[in-house]
């Protein structure tokens, strides 16, 4: 293993790469910092450019994105009081009074040093632990892959916000989404009705960056005046930059804590780093012997928000490298982004093309060294980002989109599904229907069902062997325990809003 | 922002006619009898359309319970003319992308894109920030430096119109 690591090493230190990752870096940031703008976004629309790639530079292009994106999240967070983004929520419940005490330099010192300690330890685990998870999950049939991948379904619930319904809806207009064109195995054309540009189904790009993206420019159209009323002038100067060893050495037991939170949190399909920065907030105030102190700017709360989210990432990359399943938004594009290149996502990976799985772990090692060092060096830059204004910023992603989308297939059809899928997405925040679900239904249903008629294939139309697999009853069980503690906890919830 | 209620409504009424439509669709496929293992092609669409059409009934059964309280108070929050003025920025939007692609493969990339970009940002500016001088420059450089990154640097093949 050490000399496959040592092979990804020497394949990702050459110029051309590490010069695609400072910029897959130094984007994501950008867009991170952005509020409104995601890691998801970055990727979505960077995707289609890495085609031309070679695999190993145009994953190393999207793990840049993904890294850099879920990092300049705790800029506005800390300044403006507006999470850059979803993983950065927590920040603003102490970064954002620590700002306000003049204490900004530290906040930003700690969350880069913490962020970078907690990306290097996810990251250490992620080696470790998926080609073990993978050498298991090689072992899998289609009733072990059915199972794993209703599991992961079952994660909608999660997913779904205040309605679980709405949650199960959207879900079930993923699947029918991803049911339109050719089914799989009989090739039986579904829902094309006659045109044969959908006879190879939604390309999962352009659904991707019309939910994400076209729907929240959409959405930032209609808030104009808002937004330009929030913008104000930051005139914080960083000064305090300096911290002691001994503010650092202290935080030790809160950031380990946060760190396996994140990487628990993530490895859990349909969990992020928007959750898991809440939880680890959450886990370091309940253990505090001083919790009073969160929430008035206690740098306890911002490290362990911030080295929960970055943990994540090693976290949610396990089982799309492992399994092939993906746990959120952007391991959905990362899935896009492998497929690009022919690579299969899933267990097998490691034996066909171990040399680029080694070379995406190192590319992690050295984008997470380059988060920090950007930040260093450039967090002037990044502040100043912020006052970037919106109308000449937004028309100029949709045209990134509408040409990202268009090179999918060198056609204008998938620029049409783009906008189509815009509008849906909005249409769907509007009706406080969440987006989540729709994305992981339209991701999973056709790799549950091949798996399900691949399986009945293989024992005749036999149902029994989805149950008597253990591996399979394990998954399946814990998928129906999940569902009933979550509508459970739903129930309970409603009972208490109620009551208020 | 709809009042819970009325999304709740909105909501359970559009997924009934979509689960009644997807399942009258999809029992109908047929799959080749040697296939046949007691699932076809059919049958995801039709478990997704069934539980979509349970759904929603409970949906629209729970909102029914719904007081109409919040809604007062939640319409009482945004004056009328205001929520009409973003629909239409929203409205414009969207006419404005699709009229984009419209005339992307006639007028080519660099023209469709720089006219789209000026209008776009007009539209998206508070007035004191408009400046179609500005918009127009800046616009037209990131359409040239797109076209050209993506044309060259990525070897996709952007519509050239009646420029090229």
């Amino acid at each position: 293993m050490v000399d496959l690591f040592l092979n990804g090493f020497v394949s990702v230190l050459n110029l051309e790469t590490l010069l695609i990752i400072l910029i897959g870096v130094a984007l994501g940031l950008v867009f991170g910092a952005i509020p409104g703008l995601t890691a998801v976004m970055a990727i979505a629309i960077c995707l289609p450019i890495t085609f031309g790639m070679e695999p190993l530079n145009g994953m190393a292009l999207l793990l840049g994105l993904y890294i850099g994106g879920v990092s300049g999240g705790f800029i506005p967070a800390m300044l403006l009081n507006i999470p850059g983004t979803p993983s950065s929520i927590a920040t603003t419940f102490d970064g954002y009074p620590m700002a306000q005490n003049g204490e900004a330099g530290k906040a930003f010192t700690l969350t880069i040093i913490f962020s970078f300690l907690a990306g290097l330890l996810s990251f250490a685990i992620l080696i470790f632990v998926s080609p073990l998870l993978a050498s298991i999950a090689i072992e899998f049939s289609p009733f072990e892959y059915f199972a794993v991948t209703i599991f992961a379904l079952t994660m909608i619930t999660s997913l779904s916000g205040n309605s679980m319904l709405k949650g199960v809806l959207a879900g079930c207009l993923g699947i029918v989404l991803a049911m339109i064109g050719m089914a799989p195995i009989d090739s039986y054309p579904r829902f094309t009705f006659g045109f044969s540009d959908l006879d190879a189904g939604l390309d999962v790009l352009p659904v991707l960056i019309g939910l994400f993206a076209i729907s929240e420019i959409l959405k930032a159209a209609e808030n104009k005046d808002d937004q330009n009323k929030k913008r104000i002038e930051i005139a914080y100067k960083l000064r305090d930059i300096g911290i002691s060893f001994r503010e650092v050495f202290q935080q030790k037991w809160n950031w380990l804590r946060s760190t396996l939170i994140g990487v628990g949190v993530g490895i859990l399909p349909g969990l992020g780093g928007s959750t898991a920065n809440i939880i680890a907030y959450a886990t370091a105030k309940n253990q505090s012997k001083t919790p009073e102190k969160f929430g008035k700017g206690t740098p306890y709360g911002v490290v362990a928000t911030e080295s929960s989210n970055n943990a994540s990432i090693g976290g949610a990359l396990v089982p799309l490298l492992s399994i092939g399943i993906p746990g959120d938004g952007v391991t959905a594009l990362l899935i896009g982004g492998l497929m690009l290149h022919g690579l299969n996502p899933g267990p097998l990976l490691f034996e066909q093309h171990g040399d680029v799985m080694y070379g995406i772990f190192a590319a992690l090692l050295i984008a997470n060294a380059f988060m920090a060092l950007l930040l260093i060096i450039g967090m002037r830059f990044f502040i100043r980002i912020l006052n970037v204004p919106q109308h000449l910023l937004l028309p100029i992603i949709i045209v990134l989109c509408v040409v990202g989308a268009f090179g999918v297939n060198n056609r204008l059809f998938d620029a049409v599904i783009l906008v189509a899928c815009g509008l849906l997405g909005y249409v769907l925040i509007k009706l406080k229907i969440p987006i989540m679900p729709v994305v992981l239904a339209f991701i999973l249903a056709p790799i549950l069902e091949l798996n399900l008629r691949r399986g009945l294939m293989h024992s005749n139309g036999d149902w029994t062997p989805f149950i008597t697999s253990p591996i399979a009853f394990v998954f399946l069980t814990v998928a129906l325990i999940s569902v009933i503690v979550a509508v459970r906890n739903n129930m309970k919830r409603r009972r208490i809003v109620g009551d208020q | 922002m709809l009042s819970e209620r009325r999304s709740n409504v909105v909501t359970g009424l559009s997924f009934l006619v979509l689960a009644v439509g997807v399942f009258f669709l999809s029992i109908n496929m047929n799959t080749l009898s040697i296939l046949s293992i007691g699932v076809s092609s059919s049958f995801f669409p039709v478990v997704a359309s069934i539980i979509m059409f349970l759904i929603s009934i409970v949906l629209l059964y729970l909102s029914r319970k719904q007081t109409g309280n919040e809604e007062v108070a939640s319409t009482k929050e945004h004056d009328e003319g205001n929520v009409k003025s973003k629909q239409v920025n929203v409205g414009i939007t969207f006419v404005l992308i699709l009229l984009y692609l419209l005339f992307l493969p006639i007028i080519g990339f660099i023209l469709a894109t720089t006219l789209y970009l000026v209008v776009q940002s007009y539209l998206l500016a508070t007035k004191e920030k408009r400046n179609l001088l500005m918009f127009s420059s800046l616009s037209l450089t990131a359409s040239v430096v797109i076209y050209h990154v993506f044309r060259s640097g990525f070897d996709l093949m952007l519509p050239v119109g009646i420029l090229g």
